[in-house]
């Protein structure tokens, strides 16, 4: 079962569609709101080298971005 | 076989869908997204009937709406168009779809400067989205680059959040609502620098510095800042389409009469990529043309078009 955190912040429209995205292939998740919480976002800027939402992490392989095709690779769908 | 497909969910594409499934038609809305650019305003108060939305819940309706009438949806990215002939063929890389009309609603992307570092420092301090990252600088100071309307909404959105917001237009004056300049006039964090633009952006690993020339005087500043929204206006997506045959203007539009035909037969455009205001009221009034006259196309086709203007 693969690891999935969803970095985001609130009424960022693609952070949301990442989001409803997952909900709708029934795949679980961790999200953070990094407008909110100041730890995590430090996290995401780390993990990805930048500061634009959504950040994907899917078992430490990150995505910066609603890169569809990635996620469907990373997995399976 | 579709009676019609439609590139692009923005607002232009999702009304005509709704009018072309509600008059029946075989209809799929092919888009990497639905909603396009307005799901990145957080609130609407120019829709007229709805005094204040998010764009993301006006195009949720807007889906809705025509999804309860029979119009499917299709998340891909397009990839070619054939579009001469009877038969019209949409690629995507998710497959092909064929169709006996089309209606191009690819709308726009926002535009770039074009300036030394903007592209290396983008996601590291340059943004073009204030909804979706403004919150990461939070009491930081910022940047806002331009003098239209979506401007001043960023500054407006980030005056509440940031320590200070530098807001800079190329003119000497805001092309935007009176409304919405006396709004950024009342805010005490935030320094207009006018007649100006960006000609460098500094900084490693992210954003440091952005280095300003004000294009009356020749004199050039640096401005310390953490973050910069870049809102200068769209660029109509129309290379697929125009690789296709349709016509575009001078102005890099789609090429649409009143009836919002292309210059391509069984073809139309509606919303921001054929130009004109960009206001999502436009967009939905030229989707309803677009789709009903789809539908003239198909079912009757001895019947002259109607010139609704």
């Amino acid at each position: 079962m693969s690891e999935i955190i969803v970095y985001s912040t609130q009424s960022c429209p693609w952070c949301e569609r990442v989001k409803n995205y997952l909900k709708e292939k029934g795949i679980a998740f961790t999200g953070y709101d990094v407008g909110a919480d100041q730890e995590k976002a430090r996290e995401m800027v780390q993990k990805s080298g930048q500061m634009g939402v959504p950040v994907i992490d899917i078992d430490g392989v990150i995505i910066v971005g609603f890169d569809k095709h990635k996620i469907d690779l990373l997995l399976d769908l | 076989m579709y009676d019609v497909i439609i590139c692009g969910g923005g607002p232009a594409g999702l009304t005509a869908a709704l009018y072309a499934s509600r008059r029946n038609l075989k209809t799929i809305v092919v888009s990497e997204d639905i909603g396009g650019q307005i799901n990145f305003a957080l609130e609407v108060e120019n829709y007229p009937g709805i005094e204040k939305v998010s764009g993301i819940d006006l195009t949720n309706t807007m889906k809705k709406q025509a999804e309860s009438f029979g119009t499917e949806f299709k998340i891909s990215k397009i990839i070619g168009m054939e579009l001469q002939g009877e038969i019209k063929k949409i690629k995507t890389i998710d497959g092909d779809l064929e169709s006996k009309t089309v209606i191009i609603s690819t709308g726009a992307k926002h535009r770039t400067l074009g300036v030394a570092g903007e592209e290396k420092l983008t996601g590291k301090g340059v943004s073009y989205c204030t909804t979706c990252d403004g919150p990461m600088f939070r009491n930081k100071k910022v940047a806002v680059v331009g003098g239209g309307d979506a401007a001043l909404a960023a500054v407006v959105y980030l005056a509440d959040m940031c320590e200070k917001i530098y807001v800079i237009p190329r003119r000497d004056s805001f092309r935007a609502e009176e409304a919405n300049i006396k709004l950024i006039e009342s805010k005490s964090n935030v320094e207009k620098i006018m007649d100006s633009e960006p000609i460098k952006f500094i900084g490693d690993p992210m954003l440091e510095r952005i280095k300003v020339k004000n294009k009356k005087t020749n004199e050039e500043k640096e401005l310390e800042v953490s973050g910069c929204f870049i809102e200068v206006g769209y660029v109509p997506t129309t290379a697929v389409a125009q690789s296709a045959g349709v016509e575009l203007k001078e102005t890099g539009h789609i090429k649409v009469n009143s009836a919002m035909e292309t210059t391509v037969s069984g073809v139309y455009a509606c919303g921001d990529v054929t130009g004109g205001l960009a206001q999502v009221a436009v967009a939905v009034g030229e989707g309803a043309i677009a789709g009903t006259n789809a539908y003239f196309y198909i079912t009757k086709p001895e019947y002259k078009t109607p010139d609704y203007h």
